[in-house]
């Protein structure tokens, strides 16, 4: 199982929080490792949980898609980010000597290896490498982002407007091309769509959305053609204005998707979705050969 | 109110509008809901979902008459229940054919039957003839159940049905309650998942001073258990 998990490590996500960039906290934390039938709770007190949550950055790596895959495992590490390698060196200790799991320990450990933790990091944007990147956004800033493909040659410029996605279940309007989204529910995928052919390249979609809940709002971004989409986790603790970015590669003409999907059950809270652009972020072979700068 | 009595008449059962509900009297006290409507049809059966504190009992409680409501209106359709188990309104003093005698008067029913009805059910014997002030907890439980359900209601008001008596008490409560009276209404608040997901259709839930209606009785299910986790 250990060379098959490390050759599975493709996904990567970022928990986001209040003091996310906070670089001088690290302690013992908790450690979340979950399969089927496998599962290892926090060991901590709802208290410290909740200190955590609110003072901590925590780093989750996935290695099996849980889409496909009737196995699945997260680890959800606190601490900062500079000290995240040696947190989840303490941590999977610790996890194996609590639940004697030195079987399952050693494949983590070779998991971590291989899924590089070399997180560039500042105060405004945590980059995930070959996935994509997250930051907080000012309310005050403009909105930047419509449905629009800002790429243009080698492709005709396309409108996506909201009504060409997928709504899953959700209570939804639509006010001045802004999407909102009632949270109330089931976990689910929120929105999915439009199923658009793009041609070969690296192509980044820039989603921007507002986040109002009391609690913490479970998220995963998925960005590309089905099934070797990226996937771009994220744990909203606190309300706000964010700004994602998640870059897919192409290697065929395929129709695309993106989808948002609710991690977790939810008793109240609202998403608006203020925008999404789509744009190539390498240089685009044309038809003819000719090399195209993206904008 | 009679705006709320037109809603019954539209949709019979139980209208419940703009229902609020604050321990004190300052503006500033804690609300334990507020703004709660909701409709209830015949033969409904609601769960009313909650963590520990968030304000079921109080609802069910306000329903039932035992406790007004700070605000709100509530329009009953059918004939409701007082909470199951519930014993508050016991005379301690009286014995429990008293008791009995007494709720025979209110609710203009035969006293000798309503006797045999909750004897039969209780299996206190004797016992009904002492002060209830005497009884164990087990007892009244027993007592306020019996005669829960020796009046025939059209809707049931059930307030953690487990934690009347022991385990076959219990076995013969829920016999009695949805097995033989499977064609009424029931609104109940439970913590058993498997009891609520296989005998109510919606849910209210209770959370932080907020309550919010769902059609859907396993979504609200896996909401409420998400809440319970966290």
């Amino acid at each position: 199982m250990a060379s098959s998990g490390v050759t599975a490590v493709s996904r990567v996500g970022v928990f986001v929080g209040p003091s996310v960039f906070t670089d001088a906290w690290l302690e013992a934390i908790a450690v979340t490792v979950s399969e089927k039938g496998w599962l290892l709770e926090r060991s901590e007190d709802q208290a410290t949980e909740e200190k955590r949550a609110t003072n901590s950055v925590r780093i989750c790596v996935t290695w099996q898609e849980f889409r496909y895959s009737e196995f699945s495992t997260r680890i959800v590490i606190g601490g900062s980010v500079s000290a995240v390698t040696e947190a989840l060196s303490v941590e999977l200790t610790h996890t194996a000597r609590q639940r004697q799991a030195s079987q399952r320990l050693a494949e983590l450990r070779a998991v971590m290896s291989v899924a590089d933790m070399s997180y560039e990091a500042s105060r405004e944007t945590i980059t995930v490498p070959e996935v994509g990147m997250i930051r907080r956004a000012s309310v005050a800033t403009p909105r930047a982002y419509s449905c629009v493909i800002t790429d243009a040659p080698p492709f005709e410029a396309e409108n996506w407007s909201w009504d060409m996605f997928e709504i899953g279940g959700s209570r939804v309007s639509l006010e001045r091309d802004r999407l909102f989204i009632d949270l109330t529910g089931r976990s689910r995928f929120l929105i999915y769509g439009p199923y658009v052919g793009l041609e070969p390249g690296r192509w980044t979609a820039t989603l921007r959305f507002t986040i109002e809940s009391r609690r913490s709002v479970p998220l995963a971004f998925y960005w590309g053609s089905t099934p070797d989409e990226e996937l771009l986790e994220i744990e909203i603790l606190e309300p706000g204005v964010y700004e994602i970015n998640i870059t897919h590669t192409l290697s065929d003409p395929k129709a695309v998707e993106f989808r948002i999907y609710l991690q977790r059950a939810m008793f109240a809270g609202s998403m608006v979705l203020e925008g999404l652009s789509v744009k190539r972020a390498d240089t685009a072979v044309g038809p003819e050969g000719s090399k195209d700068q993206a904008g | 109110m009679t705006q709320v009595g037109e809603l019954v008449r539209d949709a019979p059962g139980l209208v419940v509008r703009g229902l609020s509900k604050a321990y004190g009297h300052s503006k500033k006290s804690p609300r334990v809901f507020e703004d709660l409507n909701l409709t209830v049809k015949r033969n409904g059966r609601l769960a009313i979902l909650g963590r520990n504190g968030q304000g079921k009992s109080t609802f069910i409680k306000i329903l039932g008459g035992v406790l007004p409501p700070s605000s709100g209106a509530i329009a009953w359709g059918m004939t409701p229940s007082w909470p199951i188990g519930f014993s508050g309104a016991f005379q301690g003093s009286l014995s429990g054919m008293d008791n009995i005698r007494f709720i025979a008067r209110i609710y203009q029913r035969s006293y000798e039957d309503l006797l045999q009805r909750v004897d039969d059910f209780a299996e206190l014997g004797r016992k009904l003839r002492d002060p209830v002030r005497e009884y164990s907890s087990g007892m009244r439980a027993r007592l306020a159940f019996g005669l829960s359900l020796a009046i025939e209601f059209d809707c049931y008001l059930i307030d953690e049905l487990v934690s009347v008596g022991d385990a076959r008490f219990q076995e013969r409560c829920n016999e009695e309650l949805f097995g033989r009276r499977a064609d009424r209404s029931f609104l109940m608040a439970s913590h058993d998942m498997g009891l609520i997901s296989s005998l109510c259709d919606r849910a209210l839930i209770i959370e932080s001073g907020q309550a919010k209606v769902f059609d859907d009785i396993a979504e609200a299910v896996e909401v409420y258990q998400w809440l319970h986790r966290a």
